[in-house]
């Protein structure tokens, strides 16, 4: 790796003591929401609910904002911003503060959610005013939850709140599928999302114990590498055992840096490796002399000698501020982003390499790391195996799924992966691996996406395709185009599900395409939006799907660094990018399709539901339709805005099928806010070319990637193509959109084409098993669920009979000899006791004689006891 | 007389008053062991404001030692650490909860019941006040007789066999104990002071195995560690909701303190042999617990069950001996107790609307009984673990102290362990979705009742604690560095003295130093 050009020096923290209001405005929008949303529903203020959410989001975002403006003004290198504001918890070296920071990236993510975030409340406000759920407040309440939840995720100083937020989302996303909870499917849904999210967090919490293991140097104590030997001493154990989180602080090693040219831009100084072999000699050969336990120094001592042996020597090297001399870098475990940036990429520590050469169980010890993480990130993200939830959560409301399943939670992931750049950098073998699951799941779920009915599912499949996309690019390393197409997905995908939605609302609840058709001329916004969308995500340029897309696919090419199982594998580039290509040109089909379908031809609804129908049992959601469709409206006079929104969607509902609220009549458009928000979202999804527009036409970076460098630090080594050929590739790329689009075009125009017709029943066998996801929830049935309730079943009984058996086994053998005691008890000494007894019964009876009342007979007595004392008194001397 | 022995003895004085009154005035004795309870707690708050967690504070607290039995060196000596000083305020709040919670559950022999529970409180609350080992030992065993009653005249219809059972299995493990006090006493000078036995006792090392194991037993019953657990289930399942709430909340406890005070401090080199199997099986009843939970029919049951698995973590934390894992693990000790005491009172609260503890026969009842719904909820995600909640920081400390710990194996430990989390959240959620999601099928359940105010007071204190003990944890932590650190310095030693007969050794205790860097520089 090239890291030797490009010295960096530790993050600079802006403090900025206002970023808790970011995630703040959310948090207490959803608490009011839960103490007094229902009695706002109950007494006729249902608006106030979505003002307070919407307004939540308002002021949250506008605090972003506030947050990007004061980034833009500071220079490149400084851009990083913190917040902290208390000790969360801290044992021994686990130390958590609850503490905030935004970087390029994070800043990224943060406008993304708080503004399309924003969008989306405000699309709800019409789109769930009349919902069957009557839970106006308990659907905002978990919105304004997530996006907390979600703020957490992206602005999480450490690696517990990001897990918080982790968790946080997933639980939001349960409660939000699970919204119409009385639907047992839909609660399953949750559930599975839930479920299968643990897994992923599995997989997280693993990845980052063993992060936190490296780094701890136990490799040194288990491990046969080279690195230096560790033997026990006294001290030691003061540093181990201590609890107290300042303590161990304070005995932590810290390497300080000589002058250090934190921006690589700025330019080192010449000097800068020169003194590195100073300091070195006495410390170095320590370890390797001190086979001896009894002499080897502690390791704090260590970090003390390394400090003392480096700073003086370069006291006055420096002009520049923190990071110059004496600057101190804390090495060794931490949750903290910037302590493990800082100290991971900063040469001089020396940690990289560290980390490099470690194995744990046979495996590279990165690489290991990089796959956990990668769990955590396939089941957030939805990534082949755990992609299975996603498609079920599209059961909760649509703009959940344009928010979360979409936009924002889902793209956690790649985030993750983005944020942890200088890691997954060092692994070839972790690179290789979340490419590989990248394009294998792009384009599995391109191919499932081409024969769905309901548009949701559709929209599911193409975005575990889409995430597909973005892991490829953060897999080979071109993280900022990996974030491009993260931002420029958030936008045309919302748009997408939200017109969707739009469409499904105007329909009067139907999700299947194959009873909607001809929707242009009912809703031509709706309409406009979607295709605006579609022609951005299937790759054609001036919409930016092509430049993000293209972006990731032409670096996938240029990639011969990844590996796979620790072999370097130079082919994986090239075959990512022509599967990447084939992934696309399903992409610009299925969603062609689905417009097709949706908005061509005649109109198909309202001639009876019914025999189509059972094809495909989650198709629609099942949504009783107003039965009274003007009550709310006598009931809301509304004198306030909002409510008047879905008044009016209500009025032109009402004009469009002429009062009697049924179904299957006469679609129509939505009302403004739902309209406003497709309109500015597909805005968006073109205007975001214009960050990204590739350097071989601009000569410049792109924009964004210049605003990402200063958090996307890791350095791959991608080959050097000519421009030239990235313009053929960017022509093949566009190539293979207008490839789907023309087959789409033939295929669904009008829906007049016999042709799909025909080849599914040509294809039959295909065509099931592809419509029914290549029965992969079976597999899982089969593999995962049914197994373990079995294995729970005979541990169950292997508890009933088993050990409970020995337990009154136990108890029946103390019976059985308490039984014998009892019979020698009874027989024995009980009959020893009763002989007692009956002697004395007996002996008394005989004795009773003796009582006979007459004065003479006891005479006899006392004459014959007399004579006995006085015999005995001769006898016994 | 100091705070610490009223506010053992404060419980005991209330039912002997108790015995005064007559039983038919049930109300009264409702009340009285309410008053009594709360008063024990409200003092109780005087511990917890009075004990010194700063460094350099004395050990033990609010000692009192006196003579009792001189001639054979046993005394009143109480005392608490940070530890017992969580255990004893854990003790403390629940206890009123659970008469509160009992308040219409109860009513049959109303007196004897209240009488039994502030009997319990009491003994509960010296078993984790003693220094003095036959002090304790009474303490522990006396803890046994009111238990016994409960389940076995307040419970269901199985309870004979389920209290006979709970009674032998836990009594018969603690003769052994006896044993090993009577020994360790003999080789300590005489004394059963616990602060002097810790100086001075001397055994070989082949003895010390034993007197950990004796120990160890008695323990490990209580906890309880498979697979010595199964009088828990049965014990839960037949006890009254009252009954499971302390048993769970508290009971078990008492076998993770055991080893935290006594088998751990006391023995720490046969300790750190036996310290891998413990932690197998630690490991072992944690997938085992959450498992079983899959195939369970009963509500309390699974709770039950979950128990096993959620006492694994614990011990899998003491096992640890890593100053993370051990702090986790105190840390779990309290966050069972008031996650699982609140899924009992939930469950409870249930039983006493439909009698019936059946999951099959709910289903769908969250729309009628949505606080009900939202607290079970608010608990469950406190059990899984969920960040914010308690469950999260116990669970996050556990496995990064074993993870991080020198424990042979202790990344595959921590990684079975980890399982254990997913298979939490599914079993939970399971139930979750069983009782209150879907339609409402059982037509019994059309009219069953939201939470009534005494309801939102009994469950409002531990729904208020899931949060604080979620998002602002370090008090709850503060206590317990001084005793982790004190016995993690313990081991330390043991393994110097060990090292000494085996040179070649490697520390086993503690986390893995950091990585020597030197070399870079």
């Amino acid at each position: 790796m090239e890291h030797a050009s490009h010295a960096l020096g530790p993050v600079l923290v802006e403090h900025a003591s206002y970023l808790w209001l970011v995630p703040l405005f959310p948090l207490l929008g959803a608490l009011v929401n839960v103490l007094f949303g229902w009695r706002f529903e109950r007494s006729g203020k249902k608006s106030l609910v979505h003002v307070v959410a919407v307004g939540a989001m308002a002021l949250s975002f506008l605090t972003a904002a506030y947050a990007f403006v004061q980034m833009l003004h500071l220079p490149a290198e400084r851009r990083f911003l913190q917040n902290t504001l208390w000790n969360l918890f801290s044992a021994g070296r686990v130390t958590v503060d609850l503490a905030f920071a935004l970087d390029p990236l994070s800043m990224m993510m943060v406008l993304i959610i708080t503004f399309i975030g924003t969008l989306i409340h405000l699309f709800s406000v019409g789109y769930m005013w009349e919902d069957e759920a009557k839970a106006y407040w308990r659907f905002f309440a978990w919105l304004n939850l997530f996006v907390f939840s979600m703020l957490l995720l992206v602005m999480g100083d450490n690696f517990v709140l990001m897990f918080f937020g982790w968790e946080g989302v997933g639980l939001c996303s349960y409660g939000l599928i699970a919204f119409y909870y009385t639907d047992r499917e839909k609660a399953a849904a949750g559930m599975k999302a839930f479920v299968v999210n643990r897994f992923g967090d599995f997989g997280f919490l693993a990845g980052l114990f063993l992060l936190f293991w490296g780094l701890g140097g136990a490799w040194a104590a288990s491990c046969h590498t080279g690195g230096p030997s560790y033997q026990a001493t006294p001290g030691m154990h003061s540093l181990a055992g201590a609890s107290d989180a300042a303590a161990s602080l304070a005995l932590a090693p810290r390497v300080s840096l000589r002058e250090h040219a934190a921006p690589a831009k700025h330019g080192a100084p010449a000097g800068h490796a020169a003194p590195a072999e100073h300091a070195a000699p006495a410390e170095h050969a320590a370890p390797a002399e001190h086979a001896a336990p009894a002499e080897h120094a502690v390791p704090a001592e260590h970090g003390a000698a390394a400090e003392h042996g480096t700073a003086p020597g370069h006291a006055t090297a420096s002009a520049k501020g923190e990071h110059g001399v004496g600057a101190q870098v804390m090495v060794g475990p931490t949750l903290n982003f910037r302590e493990l940036r800082d100290q991971v990429v900063i040469e001089e520590t020396g940690i990289a390499e560290h980390l490099k050469d470690q194995r744990v169980w046979g495996v590279a010890l990165l690489a290991l790391v990089g796959i956990f993480l990668f769990v955590g990130a396939m089941g957030k993200s939805a990534q082949l195996p755990l992609y299975v939830w996603l498609p079920d959560a599209m059961a909760g409301p649509t703009p959940v799924s344009a928010l979360i399943h979409a936009a924002t939670m889902v793209t956690a992931g790649v985030y993750m992966v983005a944020r942890l750049n200088f890691i997954f950098a060092l692994s070839p073998s972790a690179m290789g691996w979340v490419a590989l699951i990248g394009t294998l799941t792009a384009v599995f779920a391109a191919s499932i996406g081409f024969f769905q009915y309901d548009i949701k599912k559709v929209l599911a499949y193409s975005t575990v395709s889409q995430l597909g996309f973005m892991f490829i690019g953060v897999g080979v390393g071109v993280y900022w185009a990996g974030a491009y197409h993260l931002l420029t997905h958030a936008f045309f995908k919302a748009c997408l599900f939200l017109g969707s939605g739009s469409v499904i609302l105007g329909c009067h609840h139907e999700q299947d395409m194959r009873k909607m058709g001809g929707l242009k001329k009912y809703m031509p916004i709706t309409r406009w939006t979607y295709l605006i969308a579609c022609w951005a995500i299937a790759g054609f340029p001036w919409a930016a799907g092509f430049y993000s897309k293209d972006e990731i696919l032409w670096k996938a090419f240029t990639s011969e660094h990844l590996a796979l199982f620790g072999t370097a594998t130079p082919w994986l580039g090239p075959a990512i990018y022509i599967a990447g290509l084939l992934a696309a040109t399903g992409t610009s089909f299925y969603m062609f399709r689905s417009y097709f379908m949706t908005f061509t031809g005649e109109y198909r609804g309202g001639q009876g539901h019914g025999h189509e129908h059972g094809e495909d049992p989650h198709a629609s959601v099942a949504a009783p339709h107003h039965a009274d469709p003007h009550g709310h409206h006598d009931a809301h006079p509304a004198p306030d805005p909002a409510p008047a929104h879905g008044a009016h969607g209500h009025d032109a509902h009402g004009q469009a099928h002429g009062g009697h609220g049924g179904h299957g009549h006469t679609p129509h458009e939505s009302p403004w806010t739902i309209t406003l928000v497709l309109v500015v979202l597909a805005a968006g999804a073109v205007l975001c070319s214009l960050l990204g527009l590739p350097a071989a036409w601009t000569g410049h970076e792109p924009l964004l990637e210049q605003w990402l460098s200063p958090a996307l630090t890791a350095e791959v080594p991608f080959v050097h193509k000519p421009h030239a050929l990235e313009f053929v590739f960017q022509a093949l790329g566009v190539g293979a959109g207008a490839i789907g689009f023309v087959f789409a075009w033939v295929l669904y125009k009008d829906n007049k084409s016999k042709v799909p017709a025909a080849l599914k029943e040509k294809f039959l066998g295909v065509w099931t098993v592809v419509y029914n996801k290549y029965y992969v929830d079976e597999l899982y049935d089969l593999v995962v669920i049914r197994p373990s309730l079995a294995w729970s079943r005979a541990l169950s009984w292997f508890d009933g009979h088993i050990i409970d058996w020995l337990v009154n086994f136990a108890g029946s053998v103390a019976r059985g000899f308490a039984g014998i005691d009892g019979w020698i008890d009874k027989h024995f000494v009980d009959g020893a006791v009763n002989a007692v007894a009956t002697l004395t019964i007996e002996g008394g009876r005989t004795l009773r004689r003796v009582q006979t009342g007459r004065i003479q007979t006891y005479l006899y007595g006392a004459l014959a006891g007399g004579l006995a004392v006085i015999l005995l008194n001769f006898l016994i001397p | 007389m100091n705070l610490l022995s009223v506010v053992v003895f404060l419980p005991l004085a209330g039912a002997i008053a108790a015995a005064f009154f007559p039983p038919a005035e049930a109300g009264q004795h409702r009340a009285l062991a309410l008053v009594v309870s709360l008063a024990t707690f409200l003092l109780s708050l005087g511990l917890w404001f009075g004990f010194s967690a700063v460094p350099g504070a004395p050990e033990f607290q609010f000692e009192t030692k006196v003579p009792w039995i001189a001639s054979l060196g046993i005394g009143y000596h109480v005392g608490l650490d940070g530890v017992a000083l969580l255990l004893v305020m854990l003790t403390t709040a629940l206890t009123p909860i659970v008469v509160l919670s009992a308040w219409n559950a109860v009513h049959e022999r109303v007196k004897e019941f209240m009488i039994a529970m502030l009997v319990l409180e009491t003994a509960m609350l010296g078993t984790f006040a003693a220094l003095d080992l036959v002090l304790f030992y009474v303490f522990w065993e006396s803890v046994l007789i009111p238990m016994y009653l409960l389940i076995g005249i307040w419970g269901s219809d199985n309870r004979l066999y389920a209290t006979v059972k709970f009674f032998i299995y836990t009594f018969v493990a603690s003769v052994l104990m006896l044993v090993a006090i009577i020994y360790v006493a003999g080789h300590a000078g005489g004394t059963f002071d616990y602060v002097q036995v810790r100086q001075t006792l001397q055994t070989t090392a082949s003895a010390q195995r034993w007197l950990f194991l004796a120990f160890a037993v008695a323990f490990a019953v209580k906890v309880p560690m498979f697979p010595l657990h199964t009088w828990l289930p049965d014990a839960h399942t037949e006890a009254p909701t009252a009954g499971s709430v302390i048993l769970a909340g508290v009971l078990l406890k008492m076998g993770t303190f055991g080893f935290f005070r006594y088998a751990l401090p006391l023995f720490p080199e046969a300790a750190l042999h036996f310290r891998p199997a413990i932690a197998a099986l630690a490991v072992v009843g944690i997938v085992y617990g959450a498992l079983m939970c899959f195939v369970q029919k009963d509500m309390k049951r699974l709770v039950a069950y979950s128990s096993v698995s959620h006492l694994g973590f614990v011990m899998l934390g003491l096992m640890a001996l890593t100053a993370e894992g051990l702090t986790g693990g105190v840390y779990q000790m309290l966050n069972h107790g008031v996650s699982t005491g609140a899924l009992f009172l939930l469950v409870g609260m249930l039983y006493e609307r439909r009698h019936t503890r059946l999951i099959s026969e709910y289903g769908g009842i969250a729309r009628r009984v949505p606080w009900i719904a939202t607290a079970f909820v608010i608990v469950t995600l406190s059990s899984i673990g969920l960040p914010g909640t308690n469950g999260f920081v116990g669970e996050f400390l556990i496995l990064s102290g074993t993870w991080l710990g020198r424990l042979a194996h202790a990344t595959w430990f921590a990684a079975v362990a980890a399982t254990g989390v997913i298979l939490g959240a599914v079993y939970m959620l399971i139930l979750v979705e069983r009782v209150f999601f879907g339609p409402m099928r059982n037509a019994k359940n059309s009219a069953l009742p939201d939470l009534s105010l005494r309801e939102w007071v009994v469950l409002g204190p531990l729904l208020l604690l899931i949060g604080l003990m979620g998002l602002v944890p370090q008090p709850f932590l503060d206590p317990a560095k001084a005793p982790v650190d004190r016995l993690m310095t313990r081991f330390a030693a043991a393994e110097q003295r060990l090292r000494a007969q085996d040179p070649s050794r490697l520390p086993t205790t503690g986390t893995q130093p950091t990585p020597v860097l030197a070399g870079r520089q």
